[in-house]
C-alpha cells in the first residue's frame, strides 16, 4: 500500500510549527501504524533528514504512549483502538492522512507529534492513591468486594491516561480521565475513606493545570481507547459537589 | 461564603451554578407556557372577562410576588450567563491551536450550538419584554392590561410571529442539549436513569416548544382572534 502523510513537524515547544507532506510506499496492509512510521523514519534517515518524533512505548496498546491524532480521530478512525494497535488495512491505498500532536494546552508539544502529558501525572499525584500503612501484604481476600462494584471499578482503571479524551474534547476537558481515576478508587473499599477528599483536590488539580469544561459532547468517550464511560463524569460531579458540601457544614473536606 | 467562592472557582462548581439555574428557568418556562395556553379560551364578553386578561391581572395581583418571582429570574440568567462566559472562556484557553483535521463523532448540532441558541434567546427574551411587557416595541400594537388583544393584533402579523417562531426553534435547540446536560452534571449517572431522564428531557422540550409555538401559529391560522 502507498500513502502520502501530511505530518506536524515542530522543532520544539517555542516553534510555530508547520504540516510537511511524505509519501509511504510499499506498507504492508497488516503493519501497525507505528511501524509504517518507522519505515517513513528510516527513509528520511538514509535521505539525511530529522525523522519524525512520535511517543511509543509498549506498542501493545496498554502504556498510552503513542497519542497522536490521526486523520482527525484520536488514535485513528478505529474504536477502543490505540495508535500503535491500528493497522494499516483499515485505510485506503493511496489515502492522505493527516497527522498532529494533542492539541490542549496543558500538553505543551515537546517535538512533531511528541506531548509532553506529565498534567495527568500531577493530578495522579494530588490524589490518585490510597493510604495504606507499609508492612506485610494484607491478607488478598480480607475485604470482600461485590463482583459488579469489583468489575465497574476495573473498567474504570482500564484507563491508560493517553490523553485522547483532553485531546478530542472541543473544550480541551480531562474530565473523563479524572473521573476515571476517581471513580476507579472511589468505588472501593480501600479507597472509600479518601473519597471526597480525593475528588476535591484531583479536580482542584485538573483546573490548576487549565484544562477546560466538559459540555456532555461526548467525543472523550468515542475516542477512548479503553472505552471508559461519560457515567464516570457524572460520579465524579455528584461526589464533588458532595465533598464542597460536606466542606461547608464540617468544616473539612469529609474526610478527615 | 467562603466554600461558595471556592465552590464557583473550580470547575464543577460554575457547572453545577449553570445546571441548577437553567432548570430553575424550564419551571419557569412551564409556567408561562401553561398561562400562555389561555389565549385559545378565546374573548370573554369584556376584555376583564376574557381567560388571558384574567390571568395576567391574577399574576399583578400582588405586586411584591411578582417582582420577588421577577428578581429571582433575572438572577437566574445573570448567573446562568455569566458562568457560563466564564467556562466558555476557560475552554478556549484550554485548545489554544485547532486541529488542521478533527472529525467529530458524537458532538451534534444540539451540542455544538448551545452558545448560539443561548444568544439568540437572550436577545428574543429582550425584545419580547420590550414587546410584551413594557410595549415599547411596538407602540401601536400595545395597550396596558389588554393582554389578549395585545397578542392577538402582534401575531397577525407574520413579521412578529415569525420572530417568536424562529425564537421557539432556538429554544429546542438550546432545551434538546440542556436539559440532560443539566441532570448529567448534577450526577445523574445510572444507565437507565441516564435512558429516562433523555426521554423525559427531550419530551419536555417538545412540549414546551409545541406549547409556545402554538400561540403565535394559532393567531396566524386564525384558530383565535
Amino acid at each position: 500500500m502507498r500513502f502520502t502523510l501530511k505530518v506536524w513537524r515542530q522543532n520544539g515547544p517555542g516553534d510555530s510549527g508547520r504540516f510537511v507532506e511524505y509519501a509511504a510506499e510499499d506498507i504492508s496492509s497488516d503493519s501497525s501504524f507505528l511501524e509504517m512510521l518507522d519505515r517513513v523514519n528510516e527513509s528520511l534517515e538514509a535521505e539525511g533528514e530529522e525523522p519524525i518524533v512520535f511517543d511509543h512505548d509498549c506498542r501493545e496498546g496498554i502504556c498510552g504512549a503513542c497519542s497522536m491524532m490521526i486523520d482527525g480521530y484520536a488514535h485513528g478512525p478505529e474504536r477502543g483502538t490505540t495508535a500503535c494497535q491500528l493497522h494499516m488495512r483499515h485505510f485506503k491505498d493511496g489515502q492522505t492522512i493527516t497527522l498532529e500532536p494533542w492539541r490542549v494546552r496543558p500538553f505543551p508539544v515537546v517535538r512533531d507529534l511528541m506531548v509532553d502529558r506529565s498534567a495527568f501525572d500531577r493530578i495522579i499525584e494530588s490524589g490518585g492513591y490510597v493510604s495504606v500503612n507499609t508492612g506485610s501484604a494484607p491478607e488478598a481476600n480480607l475485604i470482600p468486594i461485590p463482583k459488579d462494584i469489583a468489575d465497574d471499578a476495573f473498567d474504570s482503571a482500564t484507563c491508560i491516561g493517553c490523553g485522547a479524551c483532553a485531546a478530542s474534547c472541543p473544550n480541551g476537558s480531562a474530565m473523563l480521565f479524572v473521573s476515571a481515576k476517581v471513580h476507579h478508587l472511589n468505588s472501593l473499599p480501600q479507597g472509600e475513606p479518601e473519597s471526597l477528599k480525593r475528588t476535591a483536590e484531583m479536580v482542584m488539580r485538573m483546573d490548576e493545570e487549565g484544562f477546560g469544561n466538559c459540555t456532555n459532547h461526548g467525543e472523550c468517550e468515542v475516542a477512548c481507547p479503553k472505552e471508559i464511560s461519560m457515567r464516570n463524569i457524572s460520579r465524579m460531579n455528584r461526589d464533588f459537589v458532595r465533598s464542597s458540601l460536606l466542606a461547608r457544614v464540617f468544616g473539612s473536606n469529609g474526610n478527615s | 461564603m467562603g466554600w461558595f467562592s471556592a465552590f464557583y472557582g473550580s470547575s464543577i462548581g460554575k457547572k453545577t451554578v449553570v445546571a441548577v439555574t437553567g432548570l430553575a428557568m424550564i419551571g419557569f418556562l412551564v409556567g408561562h407556557m401553561l398561562g400562555n395556553l389561555q389565549v385559545f379560551a378565546g374573548r370573554g364578553p369584556t376584555p376583564e372577562e376574557t381567560k388571558l386578561n384574567e390571568y395576567a391581572e391574577l399574576l399583578r395581583m400582588e405586586m411584591g410576588l411578582l417582582w420577588a418571582m421577577r428578581l429571582g429570574l433575572l438572577t437566574a440568567l445573570v448567573l446562568h450567563v455569566v458562568t457560563v462566559i466564564k467556562l466558555r472562556g476557560e475552554n478556549r484557553r484550554a485548545r489554544p491551536q485547532n486541529y488542521a483535521v478533527q472529525r467529530y463523532q458524537s458532538a451534534n448540532a444540539f451540542s455544538r450550538f448551545m452558545m448560539w441558541g443561548g444568544i439568540a434567546l437572550l436577545a428574543y427574551v429582550v425584545y419580547h419584554i420590550l414587546h410584551l411587557t413594557m410595549g415599547v416595541a411596538h407602540p401601536d400594537l400595545f395597550e396596558p392590561h389588554h393582554v389578549y388583544d395585545n397578542v392577538i393584533h402582534s401575531f397577525q402579523k407574520p413579521l412578529i410571529a415569525g420572530v417568536y417562531v424562529l425564537a421557539t426553534v432556538a429554544l429546542y435547540f438550546h432545551l434538546y442539549h440542556g436539559v440532560v446536560s443539566a441532570f448529567q452534571t448534577l450526577g445523574v449517572s445510572h444507565p437507565r436513569h441516564l435512558q429516562n431522564v433523555r426521554v423525559l428531557g427531550h419530551a419536555l422540550a417538545v412540549v414546551i416548544v409545541v406549547g409556545f409555538v402554538s400561540v403565535p401559529v394559532g393567531v396566524l391560522l386564525r384558530v383565535v382572534s
